[in-house]
């Protein structure tokens, strides 16, 4: 029983880190260049047919796919960046959202066309065979697949905190016109965020669907994972680590004990009141950056 | 702008909403030919007329909260849906008519509404684009897993036509009747909040609300009251909807349909209540367009496999409202009003 | 040999009117909508269920239909698998095309158009399993095939009394999603039908996971350790793919039942091993998809070669031929009845409800069709075709079998 408890918990975290792997990409794209990226889990789905048509349908060695994929997606990444948002410097808010959602249908209608909706398998990047430590078993991608998070987080967190571009980019995210009369080039800046989160999202579908099938309707994580970047709070990389396992634990446990109870799917929606709960009482998330706002 | 040689010289004229005679004249000709649209419009034509009439509901209750009062909501989907049901139930189990289901539905969904702006007063920008993504999965949660006899879980709902004393609205040129005088008077009632202190309030809100919260608005009332309004006109639009489709099921009110609301909103442009409705006509109508051509370009291009066409249709659409987003953020009404403006001052540019 | 009277029967008619009728005979055109979805969830097997459809009609209109002196139009419609849009879609066509029946595609349609038609007065087929909720009496919309609980019951019950040693009940578990009313359903039935039949079948767990689940490892194996004989996942091949690779992981070997959207071939090509569901089950109450050489099958490969159809021999184009081959045999019956004038959505209704066409007459494609006013789909000749894969084919386990009662839930 107990075992079996922990076994739950450890699934139930790496299952956390995944989604905090998809949150980084947003996190990504918003710490450095203000951008809300609704169209993450479109994205993550592009990344996905592109390692599938590299090894898949190309039958190239799974290194070398995974390397022409991440090209790809960072070229795709330095596109949008700019043919959408070059424009869109110092506009508001709703702008920013509205066009990543005109993203997001923008690219599912994109990904239809090029390679229809077939169901298609994945390839498996990595091994198949479970972790077995005693009688619990763990899944080797989830596994290693939280252990690139950690290492991703710590390395993007460095990077916008301590390291001088970084800190550079993250002007950005404050405000773009300071940072632009800073002479910080705003551009480039969001440039990289989309390439950066292009290749996140590319690493991401490695660790979610290594060894299952792949369709457009992958992209529904996207949504899955945002309460865990709203509740790390939207400027933090390092507490999306601790936000996605607390998600990740609470809707493993539910799915485990609560939702056989019930006959239903409470676990998709716990992490939604959880994330409402803890905004309400904290409406920044646990680490984002308070705004101080002035008139 | 009012075009020269107009002067208000009273404050009620100064506020009036139609400001010259050929703007009456406009919408006098303009209701009329909603009158008798049905008499010469196909019944496809009329069939679209009321999904946009419906629609155009919703999406004018998304643009008082978030066009007018910047508090971003993408869950108007589930705010309609909650109407959907709440005169379902109202209907079905309490048998009571469609003009106390209809209002009682936008009431519950109002109640819905007011709920989620509870945490509006503590929470902005997109983290409450988010809370309000937690709506529509906490209302599919609900209905689906609360027993089938209180929201019909997993069965939805059938309902019998609306039906007024003996008349039955179960033709389409009926319903449009009922819709096109519901629109009408929840559209003036629109325009009426939007030009009082409430309306001023949610635009000083969306500004910039510390500075209103400084200058006496009751920015939190204010919020709250946003969020009211929108999802009690998302609720009558679903009521509606149940009586149109007449089968209620929570995957008719999915996250995807609010994203397609705000599409609309953006299109139309963001703050204007005409910039709603016009959105919501042209996307329908662009979406209607493609269905419509669709076998027709497959029967006369048959190398292109229909399933190539129809995919290449929705991309288009995807195209459009990007397009739109990147070249002319503001919508179409900020077009509009440009040209006005121009045509006004001719020869002079400003 | 009811083909044969009834084919005497037309040419005689057909004589007996060429030789009274005036000197041009008039071709009537008869109307027939067709609902796809070539942008939305089943975008990626229209193109098959399209297929079967038209060469059916293609196939009565040149044999059939010509000594009738009647053709059968078909006019396609994308709906995108959209109630709204097959809402607004609907009342244009009804005005244009006057249809006497739609051929329908899922639960969007039937949702829409389920109060509308006894309005309208057309009739619609549906080519999937039906679902609880539409399991009301004086339908418009009516399904080939009974509801997935049904299906799954049949294919139980099978089970147990072959595969079983002592019969006991079968522990059956079901992995389904909340993300549509219809998903939830087929759990909702299963479960009904495992507590009215205790001695048939005892219901282990229902795993609610998402359309493409992460991992399903963990919970897989609680309905191993509780002993589970059966998964059954009629919902989508993502999820087929990862109770396989749950299995796979654990070393365990439950077999799954699966349907015929997502059947054992198309989840063994997702899984990425031709041979991936050997030993694993597709149900349904339509010919089966087998290389055997079935009434079906040579059916499909005279399509194939005389009327250009083009789609494979898998489960979506069977659907498409058995939706169309009701149509045209019911279309015919009115035809028979009521004179090519007569024929109207009402009159085929009455004709599907009233007449119990044999397996023959529907070609093999289906065991039959008995409706009656009580349930949108054949209550009485219900059996359904199991077949499992061996070598990365799918070769058929069992013909025929009934379908156990299951009341309603």
């Amino acid at each position: 029983m107990i075992i079996e408890f922990i076994n739950y918990t450890i699934n139930g975290a790496l299952l956390g880190l995944l989604y905090s792997l998809v949150a980084m990409g947003f996190v990504v794209i918003y710490r450095a260049s203000k951008v809300f990226n609704m169209a993450i889990g479109e994205m993550i789905v592009l990344g996905a047919f592109l390692l599938w048509w590299a090894i898949q349908s190309r039958g190239m060695h799974p290194a070398l796919g995974i390397a022409v994929a991440l090209g790809i997606s960072v070229l795709i990444g330095l596109a949008i960046e700019r043919l959408l948002f070059r424009r869109l410097i110092g506009e508001s808010v709703f702008s920013m959202i509205m066009v990543t959602i005109g993203l997001l249908i923008l690219m599912r209608g994109l990904v239809l066309v090029i390679w229809g909706p077939q169901e298609r398998q994945f390839p498996a990047i990595f091994p198949l065979a479970p972790i077995i430590l005693g009688e619990m078993i763990i899944p080797r991608s989830l596994a290693i697949g939280g252990l690139i998070a950690v290492l991703a987080a710590v390395a993007l967190h460095w990077f916008f905190n301590r390291s001088r571009t970084g800190l550079a980019m993250s002007a950005v995210a404050e405000d773009h016109q300071i940072a632009l009369a800073m002479g910080i080039s705003v551009r480039r800046s969001i440039a990289f965020a989309w390439a950066l989160g292009g290749v996140l999202s590319v690493i991401t579908s490695m660790v979610y669907l290594s060894g299952k099938s792949l369709t457009v309707l992958s992209s529904e994580i996207g949504f899955a994972a945002l309460p865990v970047a709203l509740l790390a709070g939207l400027e933090s990389i390092g507490g999306l680590l601790l936000a996605g396992i607390i998600v990740g634990v609470v809707q493993g446990l539910t799915a485990a004990y609560i939702d056989p109870l019930i006959g239903g799917n409470a676990a998709a929606v716990v992490p939604y009141i959880f994330m409402l709960v803890v905004l309400v009482v904290r409406p920044t998330g646990m680490f984002g950056w308070k705004r101080i706002e002035r008139v | 702008m009012d075009p020269s040689g107009i002067f208000s010289t009273s404050y009620a004229r100064d506020r009036a909403l139609i400001r010259t005679r050929a703007q009456w004249v406009a919408l006098a000709l303009f209701i009329g030919i909603l009158l008798i649209y049905p008499w010469f419009a196909s019944a496809r034509l009329v069939a679209i007329a009321n999904l946009m009439l419906v629609t155009s509901i919703v999406v004018v209750g998304l643009q008082i909260t978030t066009g007018y009062a910047g508090q971003i909501n993408l869950g108007q989907a589930a705010f309609m849906g909650v109407g959907a049901y709440a005169a379902s139930v109202i209907e079905v189990k309490a048998g009571l008519p469609f003009w106390v289901a209809v209002p009682v539905g936008g009431l519950v969904a109002a109640l819905a509404g007011w709920l989620f702006g509870l945490t509006a007063a503590r929470i902005k920008g997109f983290y409450l684009a988010l809370t309000t993504i937690a709506a529509q999965f906490i209302f599919h949660f609900m209905v689906l897993n609360l027993p089938s006899d209180w929201l019909g879980g997993v069965n939805g709902f059938s309902l019998q036509p609306a039906q007024l004393g003996a008349f039955v609205f179960n033709t389409d040129r009926s319903l449009y009747y009922l819709f096109l005088v519901v629109t009408l008077v929840m559209v003036f009632g629109a325009f009426g909040i939007l030009r009082s202190r409430h309306g001023r309030a949610f635009v000083a809100v969306r500004d910039d609300d510390v500075a209103a919260g400084m200058m006496g608005v009751d920015v939190a009332g204010a919020k709250s009251r946003a969020f009211v309004l929108g999802a009690f006109y998302a609720g009558i639009g679903g009521a509606l909807w149940a009586y149109q489709v007449r089968y209620v099921s929570v995957d008719q009110f999915t996250l995807f349909n609010s994203i397609w609301f705000i599409a609309m909103m953006i299109v139309g442009g963001l703050g204007s209540l005409v910039g709603a409705l016009i959105g919501t006509v042209l996307i329908r109508g662009v979406q209607e367009t493609i269905t419509s051509l669709g076998p027709d370009l497959v029967e006369r291009i048959p190398s292109l496999s229909s399933d190539l066409i129809f995919a290449s249709m929705n991309v288009f659409l995807g195209l459009i409202i990007t397009l739109f987003l990147l070249l002319e953020p503001k919508g179409l009404m900020h077009r509009w009003n440009i040209l006005k403006a121009n045509y006004r001052l001719w020869p002079f540019h400003h | 040999m009811q083909r044969n009277t009834f084919l005497k029967l037309t040419t005689a008619l057909a004589t007996g009117l060429l030789l009274n009728a005036p000197a041009h005979a008039q071709t009537t055109t008869i109307n027939v909508a067709a609902i796809a979805d070539f942008a939305g969830p089943y975008a990626s097997v229209m193109p098959q269920m399209q297929g079967g459809r038209l060469a059916v009609i293609e196939w009565w209109n040149k044999e059939v239909g010509s000594k009738l002196n009647v053709q059968i139009a078909v006019k396609t419609f994308d709906t995108r698998y959209d109630v709204a849009q097959t809402a607004s879609l609907w009342p244009g066509i009804k005005a244009e095309l006057k249809p006497v029946l739609l051929l329908g595609l899922g639960g969007p349609d039937a949702a829409a158009l389920q109060q509308r038609l006894p309005d309208d007065k057309v009739p619609m087929l549906m080519g999937t399993a039906a679902y609880g909720f539409g399991w009301k009496p004086n339908q418009w919309v009516l399904n080939l095939r009974p509801t997935y609980p049904h299906e799954a019951a049949g294919f139980l019950e099978w089970f147990r009394t072959t595969k079983l040693q002592d019969k006991r009940p079968v522990k059956v578990a079901i992995i389904t999603s909340e993300a549509t009313p219809a998903y939830a359903d087929m759990a909702k039935g299963l479960q009904s039908y495992t507590k009215a039949n205790p001695d048939k079948a005892t219901f282990v767990e229902a795993i609610w996971t998402e359309v493409q689940p992460t991992d399903l490892t963990l919970p897989v194996r609680r309905l191993v350790n509780a002993g589970t004989d059966v998964i059954v996942i009629q919902t989508n091949t993502a999820q087929a793919v990862a109770a396989k690779r749950a299995l796979q992981a654990l070393g365990k070997n439950v077999p799954i039942m699966l349907s015929l959207h997502n059947g054992v071939v198309g989840s063994s090509k997702a899984l990425g091993d031709p041979n991936g569901f050997a030993d694993d089950f597709e149900v349904g109450a339509i010919a089966d998809a087998t290389e055997d050489d079935s009434a079906a099958r040579k059916f499909y490969r005279m399509l194939q070669e005389k009327h250009g159809l083009k789609s494979g021999w898998n489960a979506m184009t069977i659907m498409g031929l058995g939706q169309s081959i009701l149509a045209v045999r019911a279309i015919e019956a009115t035809l028979k009845a009521k004179g090519a004038g007569k024929v109207t959505g009402e009159a085929v209704r009455e004709t599907l409800l009233a007449s119990q066409f044999t397996s023959n007459d529907l070609m093999g494609v289906l065991p039959g069709m008995d409706f009656s006013n009580d349930a949108p789909f054949p209550t009485g000749t219900s059996k359904v075709n199991i077949a499992t894969m061996k070598d990365g084919k799918v070769v058929r386990a069992a013909g025929d079998v009934t379908v156990p009662m299951v009341n309603k839930w």
